[in-house]
């Protein structure tokens, strides 16, 4: 994005910061979104970004949907600070709320992805420490297994039952009336 | 193209680092609901699963993120007090078995006084102790009540709370926490309470309140506490109702420790309603945290709310016409609808009608059937995490 803003223009607004994905394509983004990145936000307090921030365990095709997320939620950020000028609150409580259910459907459609981009999204959530993400991310993976049986959740995540038999009716024993 | 052997329905197995990395499990596995089958189910995945559900850190961390804890069952004694019986609140997989919250009493004449922060109190008549008992541990404590307490029944109650208070932790994992017993006693001259410490492990001094008006001599009774008008928590006191010629209530205000009697709404208590059973008396949470009280009236089987403000006083707020509301025809061959509990996590009271029982929520105003049958007199809810965990 090429800032053609005038010399009058706040220094904070324009600060661009470039990141660099494992695959080497680099992407400019505002300060605001960048540093809803908490790894960010470190690198950039210590000063270390001028270059272009290498983030080597965050492919291009990730990092693109991570830096989508981010520009959301950092206008969202926004809009909250700016919400003590001059309006009343009614006009106010209704711009949120409907901001809000923006917001919540935003999520919703960002989540449509395959298992595989959710996993990468919760590891670069998780590298980045971008603390909205991670729990968006983490939920949706956790609101898959309610209601499953263990054999399901195995089966849906290709995980491998290494319980021993003793284990396992140790288990059931104990809490039987859970797999009824 | 499908590849042989595999349905169309189900890709290929994916990698999922973020399964196997322990500190992301984690994150998942944290966000899981909070239902009763959540733990138990996924500990049966593997042997990591195994191993992370069942680590102390974890479980405080699961407990901790919840508002508060689901409603597991009621509790109830028997008729004879010789047992203390659970009654479950969820549907399988979530529903807690009775026989594993059952306990069998040494005497008989046992009746449980409230269940509160995953705990449970029961006066032992016969034997003249209380009983605390903690259902998920099995952990049952008897504690002898002080000899200032006049050992009748009616004329001694009490409550159970957590210790640790509000700030800071989720009630419902109180377990490791220590507790405190309000009990409390009416007298001719007034009202009285102690409260019994686990962690120091003996009652405090004895703090009391003087009736407003003194109890005219030659009065055959004073008052005393109602059987079915359970104690109940409201912000940070406790309050019991006391009954006789008047109704007034007894509030215990675990902060400052100290005792008060407040007038019951004008006009709502009439002795021959009490005695035959036309009326029946609750308190709740109004506007999220003062007082409420509730007067039911069994044959219109409407509930009038009231509200206590700080400067006005008793204020009369909505009536529900719960007929209506639960779309019932009264019925003239089966039992009148009676109150059978109410539970303070919900701001809900459990009404047992011609046509089952239904718990109805009060903000907003909803409702849910529970059950066909519930027989006991009635039924203190138990709200916890399960499985306790150590």
């Amino acid at each position: 994005m090429a800032s053609a803003g005038s010399g009058d223009e706040k220094a904070a607004a324009a600060a661009m910061i470039t990141l660099i994905s494992s695959d080497n394509e680099k992407f400019e983004v505002t300060e605001a979104t960048a540093t809803l990145s908490q790894t960010i936000r470190h690198m950039i307090e210590d000063g270390c970004t001028d270059g272009g921030v290498p983030l080597p365990n965050v492919t291009s095709k990730i990092l693109a949907r991570v830096i989508e997320y981010c520009k959301k939620h950092a206008t969202a950020a926004a809009g909250e600070e700016g919400s003590s000028s001059s309006f009343s609150d009614a006009a106010f409580l209704e711009v949120d709320r409907a901001f809000l259910e923006e917001l919540e459907e935003f999520d919703d459609a960002f989540l449509e992805v395959d298992r595989a981009t959710l996993f990468d999204l919760i590891l670069a959530a998780n590298y980045l420490d971008i603390k909205g993400l991670l729990n968006l991310t983490c939920q949706k993976v956790a609101d898959s297994v309610k209601g499953k049986t263990p054999e399901q959740i195995r089966e849906m995540y290709n995980i491998v039952n290494d319980l021993t038999p003793e284990e396992e009716a140790e288990i059931r024993r104990e809490t039987q009336w859970a797999f009824e | 193209m499908v590849r042989g052997g595999r349905r169309p329905s189900s890709p290929a197995p994916e990698p999922n680092p973020s399964l196997e990395v322990e500190d992301l499990l984690g994150q998942h596995l944290l966000r899981l609901p909070p239902r009763p089958s959540s733990l138990p189910r996924a500990s049966l995945v593997c042997k990591q699963w195994r191993r992370l559900l069942s680590d102390p850190h974890f479980l405080r961390r699961f407990r901790g993120r919840q508002a508060k804890p689901p409603l597991l069952g009621f509790f109830s004694h028997d008729f004879d007090g010789c047992k203390i019986e659970f009654t479950p609140a969820l549907d399988p997989p979530d529903r807690v078995p009775p026989a594993l919250f059952f306990l069998a009493l040494d005497g008989a004449k046992s009746v449980v006084l409230g269940c509160r922060h995953g705990r449970v109190l029961a006066v032992d008549w016969a034997c003249i102790h209380i009983l605390i008992w903690d259902p998920a541990s099995g952990d049952r404590l008897p504690v002898v009540i002080p000899p200032v307490f006049d050992y009748m029944p009616h004329t001694i109650n009490g409550a159970i709370v957590c210790a640790a208070g509000n700030e800071g932790h989720a009630h419902g994992d109180c377990s490791s926490n220590p507790f405190q017993v309000i009990m409390v006693g009416s007298s001719w001259e007034g009202v009285y309470a102690s409260v019994y410490s686990s962690a120091a492990d003996a009652w405090g001094n004895l703090v009391s309140a003087l009736w407003p008006s003194p109890i005219p001599p030659g009065d055959p009774i004073h008052p005393f506490f109602s059987n079915d008008c359970p104690s109940t928590l409201v912000g940070n006191c406790v309050y019991w109702l006391l009954i006789g010629w008047s109704a007034s209530i007894l509030e215990f205000d675990l902060g400052a420790q100290s005792l008060a009697i407040i007038e019951a709404p004008p006009n709502v208590y009439q002795v021959h309603a009490v005695v035959n059973r036309e009326s029946q008396f609750l308190f709740t949470s109004a506007d999220g945290g003062e007082l409420g009280f509730l007067v039911f009236s069994v044959p219109r089987f409407s509930a009038q709310l009231w509200k206590r403000d700080g400067i006005a006083g008793w204020v009369l707020g909505n009536t529900i016409e719960l007929s209506n509301l639960l779309s019932l025809t009264p019925s003239v061959d089966t039992a009148p609808p009676k109150i059978v509990g109410f539970f303070e996590g919900d701001n809900a009271i459990i009404t047992r009608t011609y046509d089952g029982v239904f718990m109805v929520y009060l903000e907003p105003l909803l409702f849910k059937k529970l059950s066909e049958r519930m027989a006991h007199y009635l039924y203190h809810p138990f709200a916890s995490f399960y499985p306790g965990g150590t």
